[in-house]
């Protein structure tokens, strides 16, 4: 069996290696990085793009320059959440966290480095993964059933708490707000209407892009107006790419582990939705430290853990992809249909039939991220030169890649207006010490945990029972009591070698409020 | 102060530059099609629709001569790109690539922003049925099976939908209403999460737009139990004769044609164009190939056929609708 | 005394505010149900958030009110204000920072709704141009040369590649 899974790989790689395609995949990659450090566009985007302009050629030099992309932007988006606190890419919201505080400290090569590696083993991980266990993975992906995504959605939500910083009581209202703002549109279940006003546009809900748009673009942009004009340049200007020494990257060996486990999880279960990998393997990462109060205020580990999720989730969304046919992100679905229009059947058959190319396009996600690494080495100065202008300059930029990123979701005007809206919105709440992440949080798990439950009722009756039914759920049910028991214990015992007030009528919760000093 | 004198100078500069940007924006009129014609697929990219209307685009691509351009534009299931085409400008170059049930599944279910007589139908380019899947596993082999076996045990036997109003929920309570037999129905939110729940062996069967996951039906994981149209256009040949719902006396036919729409005033010689450029379309052996590829084979129909068809699909939703779906509040 | 804990205050009370909306506006228009509602329907899961929001909200504004009260005995004893964080809803301290958030966002909002009438490229030029003044580049040259540069990079890639409908 290793044999054939060994062979079958040297068919793939051999085929890659033809100069038609690595070129095609080269240039695929490259393009995914300065895609990818363009904040307002995405993979999907590029991908859809380069569709016709693929119809003359073969299927394997076409899905191999897709994939280039793909892989090429989840590195690309972090250039810019380090320097700008803006995310290329939706995939490179987490790295801002404590990609830009590292930034501003002057230490933006070492979190670029951090960034370049991360990426590239957390893609090679995601690579060993998909390729050893894509037989035995999609039998296990498909008994997956909605009772386990949405306990998966529960425990992402208590993982909140990571990301709740210095006041667990406005990290919970913004989780709050970001579910409802989820639940904008049509019920899941039975199409009804829910807070819709009328308003034809509001049926499909609030979109998913304005959101990130405008708390991780928009706001950052109002909300640094005021540093223009005195020292304006985001970061200092020396910055070259420090790529970590080996050592570091070992003694950092949890985050590669989390983050890949997390990122081909997700990725391999369709309905998780990729958007919530780095979310949730930071947020792991976090709670093991020793030292959880350092994240959020730049340190490597902030970095790596959500870059090498984002490489990995490369690998976990192949499994579907080519196993069953069914996408795990926008990108893979565009492939997917790529692939029917240049021939090919995609399905339960295609590991069977064209084994050929499933290989093939395996060995291209290994390259390709080896390509990335490459470039991402030789040619980062030329986007640090130009992500270092002062702000007066980039601002303006930003914003018209912001609003015409915003609009090409929909291709309407409707999104551009919801993220600016959600762009001052997130400008009032940053500026009252709400962090915004958990409201971006509340709106991917939101529907996540809904609808799955409620599936996963409808599938069983409405018997509750079934959410501890196998193994697997007893196991997150249990982590999910433990994680918040121990939240509301930190919360109480906070509470008491700090009760500098008398007054005791406000239940426990909020008690980091009164600790922390403004 | 100088500055503000300068900032004055620039605000009037760009008053001019707006001015002359607006007299400038007016293109001009010419032979048909004379420039990047925009068809609309009201749909996210990489799906069922999208694809479909990929393939007309390169279809239509080499018998127009010009550049088709398709444009995503999504929202609210099909109704914000189908409704950008209404208010569009009726000159032929903004074409709505959408299917026949959703917008009838749409509009049985709620009032939308446009009705039928909004739009001109060139034609209808590709249909096909809405079938009824199960795992192997399940043992099904036909549709009457299936529903002796809902009728026998009431509440236990589940029905997957792709999607909580639309033709495959219309579908399903119909079967309840007409035969008796009480399914649960599962109504997940899409044809993705179908698949995966079809896969994975957690609903007894599924009903979902063919020729999605015909790979697993060849590959003989699935099987199809039962179809709303005849499958008789379908490239596998073994599932052609698959008993119909009206074969097992429950009388409807349910399936999707994809078509092209155009603005309800789209002057009548461009309209003909048009139509003979999409029959031409509909039938080169680019799109046959891309047919072969996608499960069926192509169907042309004339535009006055496709509205008929989409008219009357409209009526018999309504009624279904009326008799056989939930209870309004 | 438009301190910080003001802001929370009035920040709070909209919050709930909206939390309260929500709970009683969640559908209204005629709904079907399909999926019978037993234990969950399509008001659930809104419902619950909206409540918990309201809740939340609601120990917010008690929390903001002890803090401003306790703010209030300590100063009444002599001990100085706090320091408020540098952006807030207006900044007292500078005033071109609220011109230029203003500015920022009629020009952004001009921009988007001209789009639907006017060239791109044209047009995009026009708002860098706006912006750059704004933001305080006094060189109209380098301004003009930098705007124009970017406003047929942009045409170039969202409309000649990405070929989007603008």
């Amino acid at each position: 069996m290793a044999v054939e899974v060994l062979a079958g790989q040297l068919q793939g790689f051999s085929n890659v290696f033809e100069p038609l395609n690595l070129f095609y995949l080269f240039s695929g990659t490259a393009l995914g990085i300065l895609v990818g450090a363009m904040p307002g566009l995405s993979s999907p985007m590029a991908i859809i793009v380069l569709l016709p302009l693929t119809y003359k050629m073969e299927p394997l030099p076409a899905l191999l320059l897709m994939m280039g992309v793909y892989v090429g932007t989840k590195l690309g988006g972090s250039y810019s959440a380090i320097l700008l606190r803006t995310p290329g890419t939706p995939a490179a919201a987490c790295t801002a966290l404590d990609g830009y505080p590292m930034a501003q400290r002057g230490q933006a090569g070492q979190a670029l480095g951090y960034a370049t590696m991360g990426s590239t083993v957390g893609g090679v991980f995601g690579w060993i993964l998909a390729v050893t266990t894509i037989p035995f993975l999609a039998a296990i992906v498909v008994k997956s059933s909605n009772a386990d995504i949405a306990l998966i959605g529960v425990l992402g939500l208590t993982m909140v708490a990571a990301f709740a910083r210095a006041s667990m009581l406005r990290g919970l209202m913004g989780v709050m707000i970001g579910l409802l703002m989820a639940t904008v549109g049509l019920d899941p279940l039975d199409a009804s209407e829910r807070f819709t006003f009328g308003n034809v546009y509001l049926l499909s809900g609030i979109p998913f892009t304005s959101a990130l748009i405008g708390f991780f673009g928009f706001t950052v942009v109002f909300s640094d107006i005021g540093t223009i004009g005195r020292d304006s340049s985001f970061v200092a200007s020396d910055v070259n790419l420090a790529l970590p020494k080996f050592k570091d990257m070992l003694k950092r060996w949890q985050c590669i582990l989390i983050g890949g486990l997390w990122g081909v999880g997700v990725g391999a279960i369709p309905g998780v939705g990729a958007e919530s990998a780095t979310w949730l393997a930071y947020a792991t990462v976090r709670n093991k430290s020793k030292t959880p109060e350092k994240f959020g205020t730049g340190i490597p580990e902030g970095v790596l853990t959500p870059e090498a999720t984002n490489n990995a989730v490369t690998g976990g969304t192949m499994v579907p992809m080519l196993t069953l046919g069914i996408p795990g992100d926008g990108s893979t679905a565009i492939m997917l249909g790529a692939m029917i229009l240049h021939g090919i059947e995609p399905g339960v058959t295609l590991m069977t039939t064209n084994a050929e190319l499933v290989n093939s396009l395996l060995a291209g996600l290994l390259v390709s991220t080896a390509f990335m690494f490459v470039i991402s080495w030789k040619a980062i100065k030329y986007f640090i030169l130009i992500l270092q202008r002062d702000r007066s300059w980039l601002f303006p930029f930003i914003l018209v890649f912001a609003t015409i990123g915003a609009f090409s979701s929909m291709n309407t005007l409707f999104p551009v207006i919801v993220a600016i809206s959600l762009g001052i919105f997130g400008y009032i709440l940053e500026a009252q010490k709400f962090p915004v992440v958990t409201i971006v949080l509340g709106i991917i798990l939101g529907p996540i945990i809904e609808e799955n439950t409620r599936l996963a009722l409808a599938l069983s009756a409405n018997d509750w029972s079934t959410f501890v039914d196998t193994l697997p759920r007893q196991v997150m049910v249990a982590t999910i009591v433990i994680l918040v028991a121990y939240e509301i214990y930190k919360a109480v015992k906070e509470r008491y070698p700090r009760h500098a007030l008398p007054d005791s009528s406000i239940p426990s919760g909020h008690s980091h409020e009164r600790g922390e000093t403004k | 102060m100088s500055r503000s004198q300068r900032k004055r100078k620039g605000l009037l500069s760009l008053a001019l530059g707006a001015g002359l940007v607006l007299v400038f924006g007016t293109a001009t009129a010419a032979e048909y099609p004379s420039k990047a014609i925009h068809l609309v697929v009201p749909f996210k990219a990489g799906g069922g629709t999208d694809t479909i209307g990929r393939g007309v685009a390169e279809a239509l691509e080499k018998v127009a001569g010009v550049t088709v351009v398709v444009d995503n534009i999504t929202g609210a299931g099909g109704v914000v790109g189908s409704l950008r085409v209404v208010r569009a400008k009726p000159d032929g170059y903004t074409i709505l690539l959408s299917g026949t049930t959703d917008m009838t599944a749409a509009m049985a279910f709620k009032k939308l922003p446009f009705t039928l007589d909004d739009f001109t139908y060139i034609a209808g380019l590709y249909s096909s049925p809405t079938w009824i899947l199960a795992h192997k596993k399940r043992g099904y082999k036909t549709m009457g099976e299936l529903i002796a076996k809902a009728k026998a045990n009431p509440g236990k036997i589940t029905l997957g939908t792709a999607g909580p109003a639309g033709a495959q929920m219309l579908m399903a309570s119909a079967i309840i209403g007409i035969t008796g037999a009480k399914f649960r129905i599962i109504p997940y939110s899409g044809g993705k999460d179908l698949k995966k729940a079809l896969y994975g062996d957690q609903v007894d069967a599924g009903i979902l737009h063919a020729p999605v996951m015909l790979s697993a039906v060849k590959a003989g994981l699935m099987r199809v139990i039962g179809t709303g149209q005849p499958l008789g256009k379908i490239t596998y040949a073994p599932v052609r004769g698959v008993k119909t719902l009206t074969d097992i006396r429950i009388p409807i036919e349910i399936g999707i044609t994809r078509g092209m729409f155009v603005p309800k005033k789209t002057p009548k010689n461009i309209v003909a164009k048009l139509s003979k450029l999409a029959e031409k379309a509909g039938k080169s052996d680019v799109f046959k190939k891309f047919g072969k590829r996608f499960g069926f084979a192509p169907d042309w129909s004339s535009g006055a056929s496709f509205e008929k068809q989409i008219r009357a699909e409209l009526k018999l939703y309504k009624e279904i609708k009326a008799k056989y779906v939930g209870k309004k509040k | 005394m438009f301190g910080e804990k003001a802001k929370d205050l009035l920040l709070g009370a909209s919050l709930l505010a909206v939390g309260l909306f929500a709970l009683f506006s969640i559908n209204t228009s005629v709904q079907i149900q399909i999926s019978s509602g037993r234990t969950i329907n399509f008001a659930t899961m809104p419902s619950i958030w909206a409540g918990l929001l309201v809740f939340l909200s609601l120990l917010f504004i008690a929390n903001a009110l002890s803090e401003i009260l306790a703010e209030r005995r300590r100063r009444a004893e002599g001990e100085g204000e706090p320091t408020s964080r540098d952006t807030g809803w207006y900044t007292g301290n500078n005033r071109i920072t609220v011109i230029r958030m203003v500015g920022t966002l009629v020009l952004l909002i001009a921009y988007i709704f001209l789009l639907q009438y006017a060239n791109f490229a044209a047009l995009t030029t026009i708002f860098l141009f706006s912006m750059f003044l704004l933001y305080g580049q006094t060189s109209l040259k380098k301004n003009a040369v930098v705007a124009i540069c970017g406003g047929i990079g942009f045409y170039l890639l969202f409309i000649y590649f990405l070929k989007l409908p603008i």
